[in-house]
């Protein structure tokens, strides 16, 4: 099981701002692929250039990573702040 | 004089004053306001979400970039989060430096990195009960890449595959040959030598700081972030320093340089030469200066990845030299013709000889 962590207006998508999934294994870039085939909606939100980083246990990656069970990862589109 | 705050309640209008400092000769402070555009309808509040512990760390990183950039005293952001009515402050960035150029530009600089890397979100609220997440300017994007390569003295950008180095120069040692004087404070022609390292390093990195363990002020004023030996790695030497200033460093980095304080005269690419060698495809995982008569394990490059094997190290050996530890990494060497570019000044008696 992994907990995600939707931030911004990624929220439109899971309003909760959180969910938990059941993990098999694999990287970040597979659970971005898992996201993106849950629908049209999905696809258009996370497609590559709206998703600005993904942090994995409250640090920024900077690259795909694995994620294992229990880990907590966080979506985070473009930043808007200041 | 360094701080970051993320906090619900309005900012409070009063500068921060530090007493403690008289040779801040310029302050800047800018302010980020809520604006009412009147875009679809009259907006009523923004409110804005961030990452708790993610933003904060964020934020204090770039604040850790400009200081490798420019000789600040001072750079405090207060960010405000959750509802914000218009007109209200969202965000103050204030710097503080010798001169009004450095404290400007700091500031500006902090302000683009923070509108593009800093994890908040803006939604804004209007007064007709809509909502709407603001979408990223490609402009602030923009205002972001310009720094990029631009760094103080107008020295050109340091790669064109920009590796993220770190740089610590090694201030920590007693002075024994010295007569127990601070080695990097001594002046050469009225600069400190330590001085002559950051000149040498800076172009070529991104963050900059400095392991000592006396006359802290001294160092800071130097305009870099100053880092005393943690007791509990008290081996005593460049290692103790080493491990007690890593901590405090960014975590992206793609290698740390590490060079001692009392080498004035530093070759202007070393720091170039020495990433070529570790960063080539297949590179070591450290390498070395050297000359053709010795090497100079006190000046060196490694990947992050091998810092890891020296808690280890020092919990191993007796012997806290660099020398073994690089030694045992499968550290290379890199030569430079230039033999008197590493001459380092360990009594007054070599002082005396370079001020002449």
């Amino acid at each position: 099981m992994i907990t995600i962590t939707y931030f911004g207006s990624l929220k439109l998508l899971q309003p909760l701002g959180t969910e938990t999934l059941d993990w098999q294994g694999g990287t970040t870039d597979d659970l971005l692929s898992l996201l993106r085939g849950r629908g049209p909606d999905w696809a258009q939100a996370l497609r590559p250039e709206r998703v600005f980083k993904l942090a994995l246990n409250q640090q920024l990656l900077h690259a795909a990573a694995p994620i294992h069970d229990g880990d907590e990862v966080a979506i985070l589109p473009p930043v808007t702040g200041g | 004089m360094f701080s970051v705050c993320i906090q619900t309640e309005p900012i409070a209008g009063n500068r921060l004053q530090d007493p403690g400092r008289d040779d801040c000769g310029a302050e800047v402070r800018f302010v980020g306001k809520v604006r009412n555009d009147q875009k679809e309808a009259p907006l009523g509040h923004l409110v804005l979400e961030h990452f708790p512990g993610v933003t904060e760390a964020e934020i204090e990183r770039i604040i850790g970039q400009a200081r490798a950039r420019w000789p600040l005293q001072k750079a405090r952001v207060v960010h405000r989060v959750g509802r914000i009515n218009v007109g209200e402050d969202i965000v103050v960035v204030e710097t503080a430096s010798a001169h009004r150029r450095d404290a400007y530009e700091a500031n500006a600089f902090i302000m683009d990195y923070l509108k593009t890397e800093a994890p908040f979100w803006k939604q804004e609220c209007f007064t007709d009960g809509g909502e709407l997440w603001v979408e990223a300017r490609h402009s602030d994007q923009q205002a972001a890449e310009r720094w990029q390569g631009a760094v103080r003295g107008g020295a050109a950008a340091p790669c064109e595959h920009h590796h993220r180095i770190g740089a610590l120069i090694l201030a920590g040692g007693e002075g024994r040959r010295m007569g127990y004087r601070n080695k990097g404070l001594q002046p050469l022609r009225g600069r400190p030598l330590a001085q002559y390292v950051a000149d040498a390093l800076r172009p070529h990195v991104d963050y900059l700081a400095i392991s000592a363990n006396r006359d802290l002020a001294d160092y800071e004023a130097l305009g870099f972030p100053v880092f005393p030996d943690d007791p509990r790695f008290g081996v005593g030497g460049p290692l103790a320093g080493i491990l007690s200033a890593l901590p405090r460093f960014p975590l992206d980095l793609d290698a740390l340089m590490v060079a001692p304080c009392d080498c004035p005269l530093l070759p202007a690419d070393l720091v170039p030469r020495l990433a070529a060698a570790l960063f080539m495809p297949g590179g070591p995982p450290a390498v070395m200066a050297a000359t053709e008569v010795s090497i100079h394990p006190s000046i060196f490059m490694c990947r992050p990845g091998m810092l890891v094997s020296l808690i280890p190290h020092v919990q191993e050996h007796a012997d806290h030299r660099l020398r073994g530890w690089l030694k045992n990494s499968g550290c290379e060497v890199v030569r430079f013709e230039d033999a008197g570019a590493f001459s380092n000044i360990n009594d007054l008696q070599a002082l005396q000889a370079l001020q002449s």
